[in-house]
């Protein structure tokens, strides 16, 4: 895990996390940032930043896998929807939005931190702030 | 108001049906193969010395009830019969049977028996009865080695709920012992008291399939009753069922809110035996929503629970369990004295 000892110090700062090509789309690219972990997710529609901690029982959602998920269908239906804008929990599969943190389906109370990811020029900027992402 | 939504009814000699049916189906069903081979199946299963002894008026056993929804039981036993064509006959002559045997007293209902092989003409029995009497207050649903939740019920349940009756579910007793039936896990056990320690898993099993099988999505009206499996182990279940849709929605997205909700809104348990309950009712049924989940079952004249061992075992909360049969015979509570 690359580790950035330059942290944001205020919530509205923000600091380089590098090139944007070191961020492959579809993953979850995790970072030490002064000792806490975010995960960063690069998507065809922009990127993410999330803390590191699934609300269900605390699992390490930065190792988890960028998905898509299933729509609420009629049964017997499968309708795939949100792809690349999902992580999906490594410990017991619980699936969140990227860009809110939010629980898919409303399967689980609480939300996985959601940080501010911003793409300027070819680098991408982090900052503390909760909630807010760009496209 | 008090109601029992788990009597039994049942004829003393099965040579009482031949009357309810055509001629010759009697001249087929008028020999000791038959007739004897049902008798014995009926041993089978047999778990009292009062198994099988008839109860035709039922004025008597349900002279403390409001309601009475009585289970012709010896006609569950076709979930393990190798010919339908003849178990459909069977039936049709228990559904006829048993609505006159209760003509006599007011708070006696019966449950129209229907086939699990047969799904589309079971709708039509379901129809067709509702249209000729209205002292049918229920469906019973044979258990199959078909999970109730499965389409090919779809035509029972439309049919059920359109005909506002619930589906009740009681195992025969042949289940894990004869084929067609649903086994049990583990293997094939020896005794029959073997095997109904162990049916209450029949009903978590089939909750479960109608859960994840979207049953309850396509059919919001449907009530399904389950009696005469035990009630203690449903929050656990719930508990279960909840915690896997959390992690596997996506597999089941049709199954649009936690599973519990549906059972919370859909299923109702029967008392009997209320006695596994004597410890864990406090504390496992926590809340008004759980408890009212649990009905009043008798299972007479097999070793049933009076009203009075309902009140020893559920303090406080008796008289409520007592009347919570209401919503699921909601059909017949207009005609109730």
């Amino acid at each position: 895990m690359t580790q950035i000892q330059a942290s944001p110090s205020a919530v509205d700062e923000f600091i380089s996390l590098g090139p944007l090509v070191q961020f492959p789309i579809g993953q979850v690219k995790a970072l030490e940032l002064d000792g806490r972990v975010i995960g960063i997710v690069r998507t065809v529609n922009g990127i993410h930043a999330l803390g590191n901690r699934c609300p269900h029982q605390g699992g390490p959602i930065c190792r988890g896998i960028v998905t898509g998920t299933m729509a609420p269908s009629d049964p017997d239906e499968y309708v795939y929807e949100k792809d690349g804008e999902v992580v999906r929990c490594p410990w017991h599969g619980y699936e969140f939005e990227l860009a809110t943190g939010r629980s898919v389906g409303g399967a689980v109370r609480g939300r996985v931190p959601v940080y501010t990811a911003e793409v300027r020029g070819d680098e991408v900027f982090f900052s503390w702030r909760r909630g807010a992402t760009t496209s | 108001m008090i109601v029992d939504c788990d009597r039994h009814v049942a004829v003393g000699d099965y040579a009482e049906l031949f009357t309810h049916m055509p001629q010759s189906w009697q001249k087929h069903f008028e020999r000791d193969e038959f007739v004897g081979s049902v008798r014995d199946a009926a041993s089978h299963i047999k778990l009292t010395d009062r198994f099988g002894d008839a109860v035709r008026v039922g004025s008597e056993a349900c002279a403390e009830v409001d309601l009475a929804l009585a289970v012709p039981h010896q006609g569950l036993t076709i979930n393990g019969w190798a010919d339908q064509v003849a178990a459909k006959t069977f039936i049709t002559a228990l559904n006829s049977w048993s609505i006159q045997n209760w003509e006599a007293y007011s708070a006696g209902r019966s449950a129209i028996l229907v086939s699990p092989y047969d799904p589309e003409w079971s709708a039509r029995v379901i129809t067709e009865a509702v249209s000729r009497s209205d002292r049918y207050s229920a469906v019973a649903l044979p258990l199959s080695s078909t999970l109730l939740g499965a389409n090919s019920f779809d035509r029972i349940y439309r049919a059920a709920t359109e005909a506002d009756l619930p589906v009740v579910v009681h195992f025969s007793g042949v289940e894990g012992h004869y084929l067609g039936a649903p086994p049990l896990s583990g293997g094939v056990h020896t005794t029959a008291f073997a095997r109904a320690t162990l049916m209450p898993h029949l009903a978590e099993s089939s909750i479960t399939s109608l859960c994840f099988g979207g049953t309850f999505e396509k059919f919001p009206g449907l009530r399904v009753l389950f009696s005469g499996f035990g009630f203690a182990w449903l929050p656990s279940l719930l508990w279960r069922l909840d915690r896997e849709w959390r992690t596997f929605r996506h597999d089941v997205p049709w199954v649009k809110q936690p599973p519990s909700e549906y059972v919370l809104d859909s299923v109702w348990l029967s008392t009997w035996p209320v006695g596994e309950a004597a410890a864990e009712w406090p504390s496992l049924f926590t809340s008004e929503r759980l408890r009212s989940r649990v009905v009043f079952g008798s299972h007479d004249p097999f070793d049933g629970d009076t009203v009075d061992a309902i009140r020893d075992t559920l303090g406080e909360s008796a008289d409520a369990v007592l009347g919570h049969g209401s919503p699921v015979l909601a059909r017949s509570l207009g005609a109730v004295k």
